[in-house]
């Protein structure tokens, strides 16, 4: 059920209105699922929309043998004002939303904004952001977890990706919602797919269909015949993804997509001369690895970053082995 | 003065992205001490940039003159995120990023990280002391001051002193602070001062020419001059402002703020110092009154405001009501 959770009057125009959708007992397990912390995530957005339609027809008895068995909430937009833009962050105060929790609940707009999502998930067992790569990069579908328990690396088996990557530590981790949720004893998990101002339909039935899973694992939903399962992931941690940067500044075609396992050595795209057009350097893999990001902007400087590489020979394998 | 480049990337369109430093050095042997100024994080923050010309401009001038005033070493970090100074625009346009919440141990190798870490790296190489220099936002205007954060108060206190600003505002730790590079130095055992000053995009060479006197001062007490210039006159000392004498004054509504006072000017408590007023509908929604009698030392500048907004803030005479 749609709910207003803030409504704060604007200098000139119609309120702005936060909303989530709520549904379940109060008193069960309690998952929170949050899109929109940046105003051109789309995939996030499409996917929190899919599951609350879903979640809708489950309700109203349209999606047979399911029942709702704990508290669901689902946050679709948290910085408004940056997704009336089309922008990642509003132009009028330049603030990364998912830099900016737990916020405040009197203060800027986007402080309150943030910390009325704190105060609204505070309670959840369990908290996803659903989101997609940085700006000029492409991600393949992948969880991300912080701070990587054994009972964490297990939940996010039912998250239905195939990656599991560790958050790594940085000073500023602290101001990101998922940080502000651990810190709460919520698990955390956010799941990355595709690139920013696209819907990638693929990526977006992947998400849908792993957190639907997470939720029938979780016992937060319920099925006469169908119950959660766990899938096989490799678990990758933050030390030794590999960046591959370029050595000539230039125009970066890209040969292979993002998802690609490759081997030491394979070429990953070329850098070409953005006047003329000559080749400048052949980029190849430094590692074998999986191509967990991918650049899509072809403009380049020297040493810009345009993959990063889960290490293979790293990973950790959580299944069957448990 | 000697020109170093410390960060330098070949750009896909031509002219290279670049970082200097102009290094003064100790006139004979191992420098006394080591001081760093640094300014431009934001490139939408003007003043920092002009002081570092006015010190750049009297260092060059004592060098040329006096050499053997030089017993310590100066570096001067004029304009450290080039593509956003460029662009006038607080965050690095092509990506988005905040380089002041990138200082500190970060895993990532994108270009704005790259430059970050290494502005810090040469900084925390180069000096036994730094000062970062900041202007306001676009929506607040500040009285120049230096801030510190409580936990580093003991060691910066007197330091500060050295310089004669106007205001040193001790205030309490936050989240926010934890990827800045006056936080990260600090944390590293070099001690940096904070300043913030004015309001973006604007230079007001009065102001900027008191702080250089300031920095002047704080050159001969730290054994880096030997002797103070001529021309640069004694200084009042500077008030000291703790985190229980500061009181804000924060809108109700939302609408257009209207001040009615003068930014440095004392204030009494309950005083008027502006309205908040509704543009479409011709209404005063709220006079906003004085939270506390003292020295007004911010003053909202840009009067787009939503409920919450801070408008105001006193260092106040007595300690604020309960």
């Amino acid at each position: 059920m749609k709910q207003e959770i803030l409504n704060i009057p604007t200098p000139f125009g119609e309120p702005l209105v936060l909303y989530k959708n709520q549904w379940g007992p109060l008193d069960g397990e309690a998952l929170s699922i949050v899109s929109g912390l940046q105003g051109d995530r789309l995939n996030g957005v499409m996917v929190t929309s899919r599951l609350s339609r879903f979640l809708n027809d489950i309700e109203a008895g349209r999606e047979t043998g399911y029942q709702i068995r704990g508290n669901i909430q689902i946050f679709p937009i948290v910085n408004y004002k940056a997704w009336e833009t089309g922008n990642p962050v509003w132009n009028f105060d330049s603030q990364d939303a998912d830099l900016t929790f737990p916020g405040m609940e009197v203060g800027e707009l986007a402080e309150t904004l943030c910390n009325t999502v704190i105060r609204h998930t505070a309670e959840s067992d369990y908290g996803i952001v659903v989101q997609s790569a940085e700006k000029h990069y492409e991600d393949a579908p992948h969880v991300k977890l912080i701070d990587p328990s054994r009972t964490r690396r297990n939940l996010a088996r039912s998250l239905g990706l195939a990656v599991g990557r560790e958050v790594a530590e940085n000073p500023a981790l602290v101001l990101n919602l998922a940080k502000q949720w651990d810190l709460m004893g919520l698990h955390p998990f956010i799941l990355s797919a595709g690139k920013p101002q696209t819907y990638q339909p693929q990526y977006c039935d992947l998400l849908v269909d792993g957190i639907v899973n997470f939720m029938r694992s979780q016992g937060l939903l319920s099925h006469t015949r169908e119950k959660g399962s766990q899938q096989e992931m490799s678990f990758f941690d933050a030390e030794h993804e590999c960046p591959v940067l370029t050595r000539e500044a230039g125009l970066f075609y890209s040969d292979i997509p993002v998802g690609t396992a490759v081997d030491k050595g394979q070429k990953l795209g070329e850098v070409r001369d953005l006047y003329e057009g000559g080749l400048l350097e052949e980029v190849t893999a430094p590692e074998e690895g999986f191509v967990v990001t991918l650049r899509e902007y072809p403009m380049v400087h020297e040493q810009e970053c345009v993959a990063v590489l889960l290490r293979e020979n790293n990973r950790k394998w959580f299944w069957p082995f448990g | 003065m000697k020109t170093q480049t410390l960060f330098s990337r070949n750009s896909p369109l031509g002219a290279p992205l670049k970082i200097v430093r102009q290094t003064f050095s100790a006139h004979q042997g191992k420098p006394a001490r080591r001081l760093s100024f640094v300014s431009g994080l934001h490139g939408d923050e003007m003043e920092g940039l002009y002081l570092c010309h006015r010190l750049i401009q009297a260092l060059r001038q004592i060098k040329d003159t006096r050499p053997e005033e030089f017993l310590g070493e100066v570096h001067v970090y004029p304009a450290v995120n080039p593509p956003a100074l460029n662009n006038g625009s607080r965050l690095w346009p092509l990506y988005g990023t905040d380089m002041n919440r990138m200082m500190g141990p970060h895993p990532d190798k994108s270009l704005p990280v790259q430059l970050a870490q290494e502005v810090f790296d040469d900084i925390q190489e180069h000096s036994d002391m730094a000062v970062d220099i900041h202007a306001s936002n676009l929506h607040l205007k500040e009285l120049p001051q230096i801030r510190i954060i409580e936990e580093f108060s003991e060691e910066l206190l007197p330091l500060a002193r050295q310089t004669h600003t106007g205001i040193i505002w001790i205030h309490p730790m936050a989240g926010v602070f934890e990827s800045t590079l006056g936080y990260n130095l600090n944390k590293l055992g070099i001690p940096t001062l904070v300043i913030e000053t004015g309001i973006c995009l604007r230079i007001e060479p009065k102001t900027v020419d008191r702080l250089f006197q300031g920095i002047m001062h704080l050159l001969v007490k730290q054994g880096v001059l030997a002797s103070l210039p001529e021309e640069i006159p004694p200084l009042p000392d500077s008030r000291v402002v703790y985190p229980r004498e500061v009181s804000q004054a924060c809108a109700k509504h939302s609408g257009l703020f209207i001040s009615q006072a003068s930014l440095g000017h004392r204030v009494g408590e309950d005083e008027i110092i502006g309205q908040v007023v509704d543009p479409v509908e011709g209404v005063v929604l709220e006079q906003v009154t004085a939270p506390d009698t003292g020295l007004l030392f911010t003053l909202r500048e840009q009067p787009t405001v939503h409920a919450g907004a801070l408008l105001a803030r006193v260092a106040c005479d007595l300690e604020p009501r309960p």
